[in-house]
């Protein structure tokens, strides 16, 4: 028998809907962090399966975002050409992926040029420099990290616990 | 900055430096003979300085029991292939090495450890429970798939470094160790003091690569790894084992990395992920020679020393971030310059 990649995916997205209102609140965590991580492999099924390119250096591009979208939250006293992302998570969420796409293009600009394994290589070299550039700098807390981020609100329900 | 910090840092710089001159040296050889981008090698670093801080602590050190495993995992791999080979005559041999040699280090650890054996013991005992684990290794996560392109290779590499890491804190713990200096003696030179563990590494360091040079030069079995690295088809036709080659490649990296550990292991704090970084920057020396030339390889390593001694001093909480930035143009560099040479796979 040959399962429809249709039927699949209305099926998972059945199950989707229904795994909240029936499991406990910890497999909801659960499944809300393999969703995250989801994210983060589509990209490199992009990059790598599609593009044929390797990447050992995504987990920066998923700091850049988180780290410039709880600044932009969190920060008291914007300067006024960005007082309007901090105003709500929304914007500063736009600001984040507009930031993370404008450094990755300058990485990929470097870094594409790489051949055979010195790709690789390469982007192993800028996770590890932007996650100890991340870690020492004052103003987004420094290894502490940056607490008391406001959730995002969605028609009025917000984003916030686990379901 | 005057002249005696400038000379501080110097040594400084140079101390480290020998030490990732050491481990790109591994890392070249790694890499010519079974052309795997070694990012484990650091792992050796912490693990062979963690098990001689379990020693003197007096506690058994967690590599026993991954050296048991490994071996137990290794002899039923080995002789499994060996029966289905119909090569029968070989399982003695894969009993002694995985099943036997681990049992009598295990003996060794547990007759050492109430009695505080002296220095070189405990880092001959050390360097007998870390070493062997690279072969096995090899034999566990690289043999099976040595014919891969390279990039298939570095994915396995950086498997096995997650592996590693993961298993020297369920080992080790999360908090550092030190362990005791070599001697406590110190020079004057000059302005600057010079401590007995810091000639200690150049000492080693200046050993270590000239019984390398002469076990490639003057050996058979260096020879079959040079001849492997050339061209492996055709040391293979002229009757090198590239499985034994690999082994014995891996058997150096493992035994200079642990050395190494045990090595700045009076200097630095070392946890169990310290090694990643410290064998990060081996490799940066190590890929300004191209992953080819030893010399090219050792003085890379020098400089990358150097640079972080001194950007220490003006930007400390950057020094990593200096350090691993710099490596792109270097990528860049080497990519553009060896771009015209296909791999030839």
């Amino acid at each position: 028998m040959r399962v429809n990649s249709r039927t699949v995916l209305a099926f998972f997205l059945v199950m989707l809907g229904l795994g909240p209102l029936v499991l406990p609140e910890f497999y909801v965590t659960l499944l809300n962090y393999i969703g995250l991580y989801a994210i983060v492999t589509l990209g490199l099924v992009l990059l790598t399966g599609v593009g044929g390119l390797i990447s050992f250096g995504q987990a920066a591009f998923v700091g850049l975002g988180a780290y410039s979208t709880a600044y932009l939250s969190t920060a008291i006293d914007l300067p006024v050409w960005l007082a309007p992302f901090g105003n709500s998570p929304w914007l500063a969420l736009l600001a984040g992926l507009l930031l993370t796409a404008a450094v990755a293009t300058v990485l990929g600009l470097l870094t594409l040029r790489l051949s055979g394994h010195y790709l690789p290589l390469g982007t192993i070299a800028w996770g590890i420099s932007i996650y100890f550039l991340f870690g020492n700098l004052a103003f987004i807390g420094g290894h502490t990290g940056i607490t008391g981020i406001p959730p995002l609100n969605l028609l009025g329900m917000e984003v916030k616990s686990g379901r | 900055m005057d002249l005696q910090i400038a000379l501080l840092l110097g040594q400084d710089g140079i101390t480290n430096g020998a030490i990732y001159a050491l481990l790109s040296l591994a890392l070249v050889l790694v890499f010519a003979v079974t052309r795997v981008i070694f990012i484990p090698q650091g792992e050796f670093v912490a693990l062979g300085a963690l098990t001689l801080a379990s020693f003197q602590a007096g506690k058994t050190p967690g590599t026993l029991w991954l050296l048991l495993g490994a071996g137990v995992a290794v002899a039923m791999v080995d002789v499994f292939a060996s029966l289905r080979g119909g090569a029968k005559r070989r399982i003695p041999q894969i009993l002694l090495w995985n099943l036997v040699y681990p049992a009598l280090a295990a003996a060794a650890v547990f007759f050492a450890r109430p009695v505080q054996w002296p220095l070189a013991a405990q880092v001959l005992l050390s360097l007998a429970l870390v070493v062997p684990l690279g072969p096995m290794v090899y034999r566990l996560a690289f043999q099976p798939v040595a014919e891969a392109s390279v990039l298939v290779l570095l994915i396995v590499a950086v498997a096995v470094h997650l592996a590693l890491v993961g298993l020297g804190l369920l080992f080790f713990g999360a908090e550092g160790s030190r362990t005791m200096v070599f001697s406590e003696a110190s020079f004057q030179l000059g302005s600057i003091e010079v401590t007995g563990q810091t000639l200690w590494v150049l000492g080693s360091s200046a050993f270590l690569i000239v019984a390398l040079y002469l076990f490639f030069g003057r050996t058979i079995y260096g020879k079959a790894l040079r001849a492997t690295a050339i061209n492996r088809t055709g040391a293979r036709l002229m009757g090198v084992s590239t499985v034994l080659a690999g082994k014995l490649s891996f058997l150096l990296a493992a035994l200079i990395g642990a050395f190494s550990g045990i090595l700045i292991a009076p200097i630095t704090t070392i946890y169990y992920d310290t090694g990643f970084l410290i064998g990060l920057k081996g490799f940066v020396g190590a890929i300004v020679g191209g992953l080819a030339s030893y010399p090219i390889a050792a003085a890379g390593a020098l400089l990358v020393g150097l640079l972080e001694a001194y950007s220490s001093f003006w930007a400390s909480a950057y020094k990593e971030v200096i350090v691993f930035t710099l490596i792109i143009p270097v990528l860049v560099w080497r990519s553009l310059a060896t771009h015209h040479v296909e791999e030839d796979e």
